[in-house]
Parts: structure tokens; sequence; C-alpha cells
């Protein structure tokens, strides 16, 4: 047994050539992924840039974006450290539900938040309506810095409790043990015990939170903080040369790859991360008062970032029906919607098998260079991949401009490892054998594939697709720079009818897209945490 | 000269810096149950993917019956060889059924399904998923669908290690019968000495990527061209020996050779016989007892050692001295 495993060792290396069809397959649908932004950063670089922007404007919307991401990430971590321990680390009433309870945010986008904060507040706001019920003063409308800050740690301590949860859950307890028998205070344990099997994860998710924030466009927006991205949507919006909005772009694109960079090198290596845990840790045994205090925190977490939304917006759309006013007119914008990402996820779960293949079953370099570039790519800011993918459109193929092919490159631009990710898991756990046996059975590599290997992988492929549709639906800052005019779809018409003020439109479409994105949520989330 | 089923010739491959197969040569006769036997690691199972059509070589060729199917500029992809390959971990597809498992094939006569899984026992169990099915028993699909397209040879790799040992000498022999039947050539890869000896018609060892000696397993086993291939296939003692005039000397008597000068005997234990003898040259060292047999351990006045495989009865206590006779011995160079 020994020797087959050793030979398919050496097998499995480098070494054995993957067919050039499928090569250059995947080579041709990532490379247009990348050329966008060189295109964009070289653009920049032409022509002096002080000319067309003010240092001082440079510094003024940087100082600002860090500002805020500063913010929102110590906010993030705080409230999702709390989450993810309390979750999995004490014996609460009601146990692992709050683990997928407090992951609900995920379903409300931020420019959903911004319309909530917006609506919420200020003389004619729902919740300041509650309060002068009762006796006091309306609540101020919360724009710039508050509001955007409120929105963004809403909508980003689930990613941060996400990651911990699988990796609190896998602290071996032998260590603590260890060091309290060694005589190591509580404090101490913490700092190297705990910190060091949890820091990781912990670190890694802060940078996501940052690259989160950096990229948001909605919340930002509709608020009206004057970060990057809102000042290239302006200077975009506003102007018939797009030299300025370019080189903020470029900019900010810079400064997510600077994050990403620093994410990836901090990142554990994957040996490490797949430790496994003899035992389960005991969970720490809270006193009455503190297991109440633990739990109303929870409970009033998920109020303010779920129950509150939800019942704003739905407060809103009662409020506006009564007044005879349109409400539900957002059925096309929902069809539209609903196609254009089931499209774009068959789109782009077609498009990531090639490229799991080329990296799961040949180990190929160029493999692990064409996904670790989807990777990248996907993860820079959807505006900046709107507004590049629309430079080269306008240059190269101007008959694409506003024209649904040039959407779903960004599409697949942005969502393709969302779709690599469960394909590769799932083609990892299909046997090479199995298609070398059908081979060896007289079918070709394509009939191999269409009744071996796809069949296994479905499950997986569907998974990845389901992730895409999903993120598809949410998505608005790549699909408003490059939907056709008058393409609205949910996320489109919400955010207009919120920058217009229509708050009673933008709420009933707000809830229609919370429902449609609740459920494949729910599956995909309650998977991760089971897996973890 | 019976018709050759499988002929390479001299073929070498490399994995970046390892060298898994050089000069590397094989002649598989139709119709045989023929073994390469090899310890972990020397290539047995990169020789076994290049006939199958799995990796190309880096030089030589490779025939299957007289097409040639590898060498220079030429490739024949693995579905159009005919060669049929059961793996070590069955490779049973997990969303198939029995039935479906057996009929996958391109090419299968009508009838041919039946048939097989008739022949390998499974009639009955045709709607059955693989996870369903015992280790045995799954093995069993995987060779009807090996032998399901007619294929001119049937590759095994390590079929049997997957099983518990309880098991394996059954299916051994199933599998065995089942490849009588069916009259197909089979290349079968394994690393245990007993396996290759009972079951092959001829064995070849190997080493370090290439095969060191073909025969018949008696022969083999009898006659090995080397003392490294006289200790992989059983176990051997060495002694030391003088040749002149066609015969070589030791201790332990004389024994024909074509050698000159110093050389050594290679002696099997169960060629041993030990008298008890209060002056005999050899002293009992130690005592293994397994009932059906034992192992006795002896010490020569020259300081070898010796061991002899004797039946149950004769009671030896550790320092008694014997006398040794050996009946055949086999005379390497030194």
């Amino acid at each position: 047994m020994s020797t087959a495993v050793a030979d398919r060792a050496v097998l499995s290396g480098p070494g054995r050539r993957p067919p050039l069809g499928l090569v250059a397959v995947a080579t041709l649908t990532v490379v247009p992924l990348v050329f966008p932004f060189g295109f964009l950063l070289w653009q920049s670089m032409a022509g002096g840039w002080q000319a067309v922007l003010p240092p001082g404007r440079l510094a003024e919307l940087a100082l600002n974006t860090l500002l805020l991401t500063a913010i929102v990430v110590v906010g993030a971590v705080v409230i999702g450290f709390a989450t993810a321990w309390l979750t999995t680390r004490t014996a609460l009433p009601g146990g692992r539900v709050w683990s997928t309870v407090v992951a609900l945010p995920l379903v409300i986008p931020s420019y959903v938040l911004a319309l909530v904060l917006l609506a919420g507040t200020g003389r004619q706001g729902i919740l300041s309506g509650v309060i002068v019920a009762m006796g006091g003063s309306h609540i101020p409308i919360p724009r710039g810095l508050p509001g955007a800050v409120l929105a963004l740690v809403v909508s980003t301590f689930p990613y941060v409790h996400l990651s911990l949860v699988p990796a609190l859950r896998r602290v071996d307890p032998a260590l603590d043990e260890l060091a309290r028998a060694l005589g190591a205070g509580r404090l101490k344990r913490l700092r190297t015990v705990l910190m060091a099997q949890v820091g990781p994860a912990l670190r890694s998710s802060a940078l996501l939170v940052g690259l989160y924030t950096l990229a948001d466009f909605g919340a930002v927006s509709l608020l009206g903080y004057d970060t990057f991205t809102r000042a290239i949507f302006l200077q975009y919006a506003g102007r018939i040369d797009r030299r300025p909005a370019t080189l903020l772009a470029a900019a900010l694109v810079l400064m997510a790859l600077a994050v990403i960079g620093l994410e990836r090198s901090t990142r554990p290596p994957r040996g490490e991360r797949r430790g496994r845990v003899v035992r389960p840790p005991t969970p720490h045994q809270l006193s009455s008062s503190q297991r109440l205090a633990a739990v109303t925190f929870l409970a009033l977490l998920v109020t303010i970032s779920v129950g509150v939304p939800v019942a704003v917006l739905g407060a809103w759309w009662v409020r506006g029906t009564a007044a005879g006013r349109e409400t539900v007119a957002v059925w096309s914008e929902m069809g539209r919607s609903i196609w254009v990402s089931i499209g774009a996820a068959l789109l782009v779960a077609a498009i990531a098998i090639p490229i799991a293949v080329l990296v799961i079953r040949y180990r190929s370099r160029l493999g692990t260079i064409l996904e670790a570039t989807a990777w990248t790519v996907s993860a820079l800011p959807h505006l900046t991949v709107g507004l590049a993918t629309l430079l080269v459109g306008v240059t190269f193929a101007l008959p694409l401009y506003q024209t649904l092919p040039l959407l779903f490159v960004a599409y697949v631009t942005m969502f393709l490892p969302q779709a690599l990710g469960p394909t590769e898991a799932a083609l990892r756990e299909v046997s090479p054998n199995l298609e070398e046996v059908s081979r060896s059975l007289g079918q070709s590599p394509f009939e191999t594939f269409r009744r071996i290997t796809m069949p296994l992988i479905g499950k997986g492929v569907l998974i990845g697709a389901g992730l895409v549709f999903l993120t598809t639906m949410k998505e608005l800052p790549a699909t408003l720079l490059l939907r056709p005019t008058e393409f609205e779809t949910l996320a489109v018409r919400i955010w207009s009818t919120t920058s217009e003020g229509f708050y009673t439109r933008a709420a009933f479409a707000s809830l229609v897209l919370i429902m449609i994105s609740a459920v494949p949520m729910h599956f995909l989330v309650s998977r991760d945490l089971r897996n973890a | 000269m019976p018709d050759p089923a499988i002929t390479c010739r001299g073929i070498a491959k490399r994995f970046g810096p390892i060298s898994a197969l050089s000069d590397f040569d094989l002649d598989v006769n139709e119709g045989d149950f023929h073994t390469i036997l090899g310890p972990s690691g020397c290539g047995k199972t990169t020789a076994l993917r290049i006939i199958a059509g799995f990796d190309q070589p880096d030089s030589g060729t490779v025939r299957v019956g007289s097409q040639l199917v590898a060498g220079p500029s030429l490739v024949v992809p693995p579905e159009r060889r005919r060669v049929g390959m059961v793996f070590q971990d069955f490779a049973l597809f997990p969303h198939l059924d029995v039935e479906a498992n057996v009929s996958y094939a391109r090419n299968i006569r009508p009838g041919q399904v039946t048939k097989l899984l008739d022949l390998v026992g499974l009639s009955g169990l045709e709607r059955r998923l693989p996870h369903q099915l015992s280790g045995g028993q799954q093995q069993r699909v995987a060779l009807a669908r090996a032998l399901a397209p007619e294929p001119r040879v049937v590759l095994l790799d390590e079929p049997f290690s997957n099983l518990d040992a309880a098991l394996r000498s059954r299916v051994r022999d199933e599998v065995k019968e089942i490849l009588i039947e069916a009259g197909t050539t089979a290349l079968f890869v394994t690393h245990d000495q007993e396996e290759a000896l009972s079951l092959s018609d001829r064995l070849s060892v190997m080493a370090e990527g290439m095969i060191v000696q073909s025969d018949r397993p008696v022969d083999l086993y009898r006659q090995p061209k080397s003392p490294w291939v006289a200790s992989f296939l059983g176990e051997a003692d060495f002694v030391r020996a003088h040749a002149d005039g066609g015969m070589a000397e030791s201790s332990l008597g004389r024994f024909p050779t074509s050698l000159r000068g110093a050389c050594q005997l290679m002696i099997r234990p169960e060629n041993v016989y030990l008298v008890a003898d209060s002056e005999g040259p050899g002293q009992v060292i130690s005592r293994q007892f397994f009932g059906h047999d034992q192992l006795v351990s002896i010490a020569m006045a020259g300081g070898e050692t010796l061991r002899a495989r004797l039946g149950p009865a004769p009671d030896f206590e550790a320092g008694e001295r014997v006398a040794v006779k050996v009946d055949e011995a086999v005379v390497f160079p030194l």
C-alpha cells in the first residue's frame, strides 16, 4: 500500500502536462479579468496627475477612507469576537442556534442599512416617531462618519464571527490546561495560548473587514461620507472627463492591493489550519447573571442589526401604502435581478470548472497563478471593477458599452472565486482513479467528464453557483456603472430611489431583496458552520 | 513461442529529479497470469500506468499484442488500448449501481454483462450501489467491469491490499479463477512475496526501476540470479565457499558451479537438516516455534549463522550441538 502512496505522490507532482485546450480555455477566461486593471493603472499614469487632481484632495480622501476603515475594523472585530466566543466557548441557552442567528445581518446589504438609517431617523423617521411618542425628541439623521460606521460595522461583524467560530472550535483545550498546570495566569493564557491559536483567523478577518470597508460604495454614498468610492462615482457621473475618476480608482486599487498583500502574508500556511482537536473544549460556566448579560447582548445585537432594519422597512412600506402611494411596482426589477443573477451564476460556475481541473488534477503552476489572480481581482472594490471594465469597453469594444456582456465580464471578475472554492473542494474528493478507469474502459476524456466527473462534482458546482447568485443579487456599484440604460435591478432601484428620497419604494424593494437572498444564505451559512 | 500480450522495451521515466523507470524490459505472454513483484517505490505502479496509457514514457516502446501503443512520437490514448485496469481502491463509480458500473465500457457485446455478473457471482445485486457492497464484492465488481469490454490484458495494481487478511486469500483465489475462466491475460503488481509466488504463471522481480529477473515462480525461488533476488523472495542465509574444478567446497558440503575462486552459498532454511550430535560443528542459538514448523538458528564453527526450518518434532535447546546437512544451495560469486 505504501508503494501506491509513494508512487502517487511522485505522479501528482509537476511533470504531468495538462491538455493544451484546457490551458487555453482557462487562460482566456482569466486574462480579460486582469487586463482592465492594468489598463486602468496605465491610463491613470498618462499625463501629470497633479493637474487633474490636487494632492490635497487626494490626502483628504485617503484620510477619510482610512479613518472609516480603522473604526469599522475595530468595531467589527470586537463584536465578532464577542459573538464567536460566546457562541462557541460558553454554554448558552439556545446553544448553536445563536451562531447562525448572529450571522443573519449578512442578508442585508450595506446600502439597505444606509436606507434604514435615513428612513428611521430625522423628522419623519420611524424610530424618531417611536422616541417622540415616548416623550423624547427625534433622532438626528446620522449622515457622514457616524452613519457609515454604524452601517458598515453591522454588515461586517458577521464575517469576523464566521471566521472565528471554526478557529475557536479548533482551539485545543490541552494547551490551555498545560499552561494552567505550568502556573500561567488568566491574562497570560489568553495572550499566549488563545491568541496563538486564534490570532491568524483574527488578523485575516480584520483585514477582510478592512478590504470590505475600503470597497464599500452603497453606504458611504447614500450617507454622504466622503471616501474614495463616493468621490469616484461623483467624478464619473458629473463630468465628461473621466481622468479624475480613473486616477482616484487607481489609487483605491493600489490601497486595496496593499491590504490584500498584507492579508496574504499573515495568512497561516494551509497545513496549520487543518489541526484536529481530539476533544472539544469544555465550555466556560457562566453565572446566571453573566448568562443573562450574554443572552441580552446577543439578543440586542440581533435586534439592532436585523430586527430594527426589517421593522423600519416594513413600517415605511405600510405607511406608504396607507397613504395611497405606489409601493410595490418592483416586480420587473425583481425579475431582472433574478435572471441576471441566474445568468451570472451559471456563467461563473461554468468558467470555474476548467480552472479547478487545472489546479486540482494537474497541480499546474499556471492553474495556481490563474487561481490567485482570480482571487486578487475579486477582492478589489467593485466600483473599480465597474470603472475599469467600462474603460476597457469604451476604449476597445465600444459596441459592448452598456450591454449585458460587459456587465457579465464584471460579474465574472468579482465572483469567480466564489464558484471556484466549492468546485475545487468537490473535485478534490473525486479520485483521479475513477477518471482513469473510465478511460481504460474506452471512454473519451469528454465522455469521462460528462458521465463521471461532472455528476460527482455537481453538488459543489451548484453550491458555487448559489453563492454567485446571492452576491449578484446584492451587487450595486459595478451594475450601476455597466448596466444598459433603463436596465434597473432591485439593487439599482433601491439605491436610486433612496438617493432621491423615495423611501417608501426603496423600502419595499429592500424587503423583497432581503427575502430572496435569505433563503440561499441560510443554507450556505448553516453549511459553513456545520463544516467547521 | 507463445504470442506476446505485452512487450516493453527500454522504458525510461523520470518525475522531475526522480527516476522511476530506467531500461525497463518486460514480456508478458498471452494467457498468463504474470506478476511484477518489487519493494515499495521500485516503480511497479509507474510501469503499470505507462502500459495502461495514463502516463507516457520518456523513451522506449510499449506494445500490446502486436500493436505499438507508446513509442517515439506515438502515444495511443488509454481509451484505444483495450487494456483493462483494476485499482487498489477498486475505483468503482460511486454514483452508479453494480450493473451500470459493469456495463459502463464502450463496445460491450450484448449478454456480456449478465454473463460476467454471473461469473463473478453478483447476480441479484445489480441495483446495489458500491458503498452497499463488502470489500470482496467491490473487488469482483471492479474485475467484472474491467473484463466487460473483453480487453486484451487486465492490469491489477495491488488489488488485494485493501482487503483484510481473513478475506484476502479467499478473494485472491476467486480472482484467479475468474481470470482463468475469462481466459484473459493478467498483469498484476504486488509487493507481497507469498501472493506473487502462489498466484503467478510467470513472475518478474523488480528493483530500482528495472526488471531484474523473470521466470516461473519455482525457478525464481530455486535459481535466483542474484543474492538480492534470493533474499527478496524468501529466507536466505549465505555461507562462504571456495570453487574449483566445477565444485564449490564448504564446511556444509560440495555444490556444482562453473565459478572459480572465492564464492558464497545461498542456503534456504527448508534445505537444512539437523541431527543432535555432541561432536557436531553447529550449535543451536535459538528456536522459534510456530506449531506446524519451527525455525532453528545455528552458529557454525566458522562463525556463520544458518537457519533451519524443521517439522515440530525435534526438540532442540539453545546451546545444544548439532550435525548439519544441506541438500540444496545456489552458488554466487562473492
